[in-house]
């Protein structure tokens, strides 16, 4: 008898301390991401995450322009609208007065802009920052922090598949 | 019963670790008196009058001027009160050459609020004028010139109207006359002595010339009185 | 202690010549810190607001820098050209929504001309995506039209309607003058505050014009604005990669940031020297104080009679350098604004680079606020000398 009631009150004591939990979940978590995450698990073997193969003439040098395959470089859903943290290079696009970066792309590795065939689409990460970060310099990786989003166009080559809006920006730190 | 203006008992005073520079007895110069002090060169008159004027503390014994206990207060303290109630004259260079004649002898008002407080504000100025015609200086474009156009005899009379500006009850003269020469000397004295006694001021003069001594109600002898030389 | 900031000012204005000497120096040393701190800002936004909103430009290959260089701020020039037939190929591909084609190379009294389309009136945008805007007249329809940049017109008092002539090469006086087809001026853009102000523009065809071609066969540059900004990369890669002849595709962001990385250490070197400079100036008021305080032993004790303590005394020595490194702070600043307007047209000239004449920012102000700062400290010293040797002197004074 009295077993019984030590079982109902270990399990009521359970159910008190759990009840909070569930009904206050806690502030949404950042996922830190790598950037084989963004490739959907079914698909990580078949891509690696180095650059992508050369376009194959892309500006028609050898005749008309090649009819462009649409990139399927497919994308992981399960991180449409959420709040994530990824380290990576900046390719500055839009560079203010007074010197920060409004726009860019995040790359996994550096000169894919300069000397090394651009990554896959879905390897680039194209963030918007409106009140700007001051890139010290382009040749640090940094963490950005923000809400990532798919892109609902069909991406053509050479596209980023995920845009990210960001609301902080750290050196990364080896 | 009249308090002493000055009272100096058993005091000694020496730098650390160096030999006795002063060491006296008994001093005392009642108020309103006019004492006149022989003190040549090496007979400790430089540490006598730091000890009274406050800047020196005694290494022993009691330092009262005005019967405030002077070795019992502080460093400021003692600066403060020799603002408020001393005048000095010093033998030369008592003024500020970067100050007007004017300023110079409202000098005396600046480190001391209550002393100032005895003459209201507007009419600050003309008291130093009228101390100054006191003193012979009754020019008034006088009062705006640089100090560094004035003879010595005139610079003595505005250091003497500044040790008097406000009222303060002891007048400390270092060897005032000792630049001057002998005319200029006793009319300086004439002066200095007839302000004094219209405010009833204590008057400690000192100086190595003995004929000046028949002016002043006492004399005394430093090298006597110290007997640590 | 007012009363001893007023002695603090009589005092320094005895010794006017030491005073002003001293001041002198550090105002002079303020300026050139102040100065430099001026361009500084002035260059970096003069760099970053010159374009906007064009994903790649594109040239004959040479080097990155160089390309931003003659592209956009048309200093220095290109190795080769790009031919028609390259352009147009990017041009007409499905991916790029417009582009700009460039051509540099003739001059007109100094200034550079520049042979572009319509794209360049439409596309152009300087920083804050600020579009091109007529001041007066109209942008170029006939062949031989010319469009002015605002400083252009001024400098040379060209009016809408006048009729000028273009001369081969970019140097400032060139002996083929083609005389024979005069251009005439249509229009006059708004000041911009970029190269743009200091450019002459024509027509790609009268460039062609001008060389006896029908048509243009090669420009020295174009910019591109793709439809899509994700796709720029590609588009870059393509244009490196290309085979039919050498070019060189940059994003210009990325350009800026490596120009402004190669400046920044001349920028950094220049601060530090212009900090040392200060610094010589402060211990100059440093030795002119101390070396007044011997002297000043006298007066010290003259004020130490009337009922003065050691604190005042070490009080004035701190106001005094308190007092002259505030006012070389000020001279200084007027010092600062007075050489950068005289110099700014010279700066723009020959530089691009276009000086606000703004009020002080609020790093300005806490730089100088520190320098001030700095001499109050080291004056210190003095103050601490004088206040031991007036413990010792006491009402003595030393003949």
């Amino acid at each position: 008898m009295r077993l019984k009631f030590l079982m109902l009150g270990l399990v009521a004591g359970a159910a008190v301390a759990a009840a909070p939990e569930a009904a206050n979940p806690g502030p949404p978590k950042v996922l830190i991401l790598e950037w084989t995450d963004l490739i959907p698990l079914g698909a990580r073997d078949q891509q690696s995450t180095a650059p992508a193969a050369a376009s194959h003439d892309y500006l028609g040098e050898s005749g008309p322009a090649a009819v462009q395959q649409s990139a399927h470089a497919p994308v992981n859903t399960e991180l449409d609208g959420k709040q994530v943290k990824i380290p990576g290079f900046i390719v500055p696009l839009d560079v203010a007065k007074d010197g920060t970066v409004s726009e860019f792309f995040l790359v996994p590795y550096f000169g894919a802009c300069i000397h090394v065939p651009p990554p896959p689409p879905n390897q680039i990460v194209y963030v918007t920052s409106p009140k700007g970060i001051a890139l010290d310099s382009i040749y640090e990786a940094y963490w950005i922090t923000g809400t990532m989003k798919m892109q609902n166009k069909s991406t053509s080559l050479g596209a980023a598949a995920y845009s990210l809006s960001a609301d902080k920006v750290e050196i990364y730190k080896y | 019963m009249p308090l002493a203006a000055i009272d100096l008992e058993h005091v000694k005073f020496s730098w650390p670790g160096a030999p006795t520079l002063l060491e006296i007895e008994r001093l005392k110069v009642e108020r309103g008196e006019r004492v006149f002090l022989r003190g040549p060169s090496g007979s400790g008159k430089s540490t006598l009058l730091g000890l009274i004027g406050g800047v020196l503390a005694p290494s022993a014994g009691s330092v009262r001027v005005l019967d405030q206990p002077l070795h019992d207060m502080s460093a400021a303290q003692r600066d403060r009160f020799r603002g408020e109630h001393v005048g000095f004259v010093f033998q030369m260079f008592n003024l500020v050459p970067y100050l007007s004649v004017r300023e110079n002898v409202l000098l005396a008002l600046r480190f001391a609020p209550a002393r100032a407080a005895r003459i209201p504000h507007p009419e600050r100025s003309a008291e130093a004028g009228r101390l100054l015609a006191a003193m012979g200086l009754a020019d008034p474009a006088l009062l705006d010139r640089p100090v560094t156009q004035l003879s010595i005899g005139q610079q003595q009379r505005v250091a003497a109207a500044r040790a008097l500006l406000g009222g303060p009850e002891l007048l400390v003269a270092d060897e005032p006359t000792s630049a001057l020469d002998h005319d200029a000397r006793e009319a300086f004295l004439q002066l200095l002595m007839r302000e004094c006694a219209a405010h009833g001021t204590t008057l400690l003069f000192v100086s190595h010339d003995p004929t000046l001594g028949a002016l002043f109600d006492r004399e005394l002898r430093l090298d006597e009185l110290n007997t640590a030389t | 202690m007012s009363g001893t900031l007023q002695l603090a000012l009589r005092s320094l204005a005895n010794r006017r010549t030491t005073v002003l000497l001293t001041l002198a120096a550090i105002a002079v040393s303020v300026s050139l810190l102040l100065g430099v701190q001026k361009l500084r800002s002035a260059a970096r936004e003069g760099f970053t607001s010159t374009v906007s909103g064009v994903d790649l430009i594109v040239g004959a290959r040479s080097g990155p820098l160089n390309l931003l260089l003659y592209s956009v701020f048309r200093v220095g020039d290109a190795t080769a050209n790009v031919s028609w037939d390259s352009y147009q190929r990017v041009a007409n591909h499905r991916d790029v929504a417009w582009t700009i084609p460039i051509s540099l190379g003739d001059s007109h009294r100094g200034f550079r001309v520049l042979g572009t389309t319509d794209a360049y009136f439409q596309h152009y945008r300087v920083a804050g995506g600020r579009a091109l805007a007529i001041h007066e007249g109209k942008w170029f329809g006939e062949t031989h039209d010319v469009v002015l940049g605002a400083d252009v017109a001024e400098e040379l008092r060209y009016t809408s309607g006048q009729q000028i002539v273009i001369a081969h090469g970019a140097a400032d006086v060139s002996f083929t003058q083609h005389d024979d087809q005069p251009f005439r001026v249509v229009g006059i853009l708004e000041r911009t505050g970029t190269p743009v102000d200091r450019t002459v523009h024509i027509s790609l065809d009268a460039i062609a014009a001008l060389h006896d071609e029908a048509a243009p066969t090669g420009i020295t540059a174009f910019m591109v604005g793709m439809r899509e900004r994700t796709a720029l990369l590609t588009m870059q890669r393509a244009l490196n990669q290309y085979r039919n002849e050498p070019l060189l595709a940059i994003i210009p962001g990325v350009a800026l940031k490596q120009l402004w990385d190669l400046v920044a250490i001349a920028d950094r070197a220049l601060m530090i020297v212009a900090a040392f400079v200060v610094f010589a100036g402060l211990l100059g008021m440093l030795t002119t104080i101390l070396v007044s305080l011997n002297e000043r032993r006298r007066e010290m004790a003259i004020l130490r009679s009337v009922g003065a303590a050691p604190r005042h005394i070490f009080t004035l020595m701190v106001a005094e350098a308190g007092i002259l490194a505030s006012a070389g702070v000020l001279a200084g600043i007027a010092i600062t604004y007075a050489l950068l307007a005289a110099a700014r047209p010279m700066l723009v000239a020959r530089f691009g680079i276009f000086v606000p004449l703004g009020g002080l920012t609020v790093p300005d102000g806490i730089m100088l606020a520190g320098i001030v700062g700095a001499a109050l400290a080291m004056g210190l010293l003095p103050a601490w000398r004088a206040y031991r040797n007036t413990l010792a002197d006491g009402l003595t004074i030393r003949i």
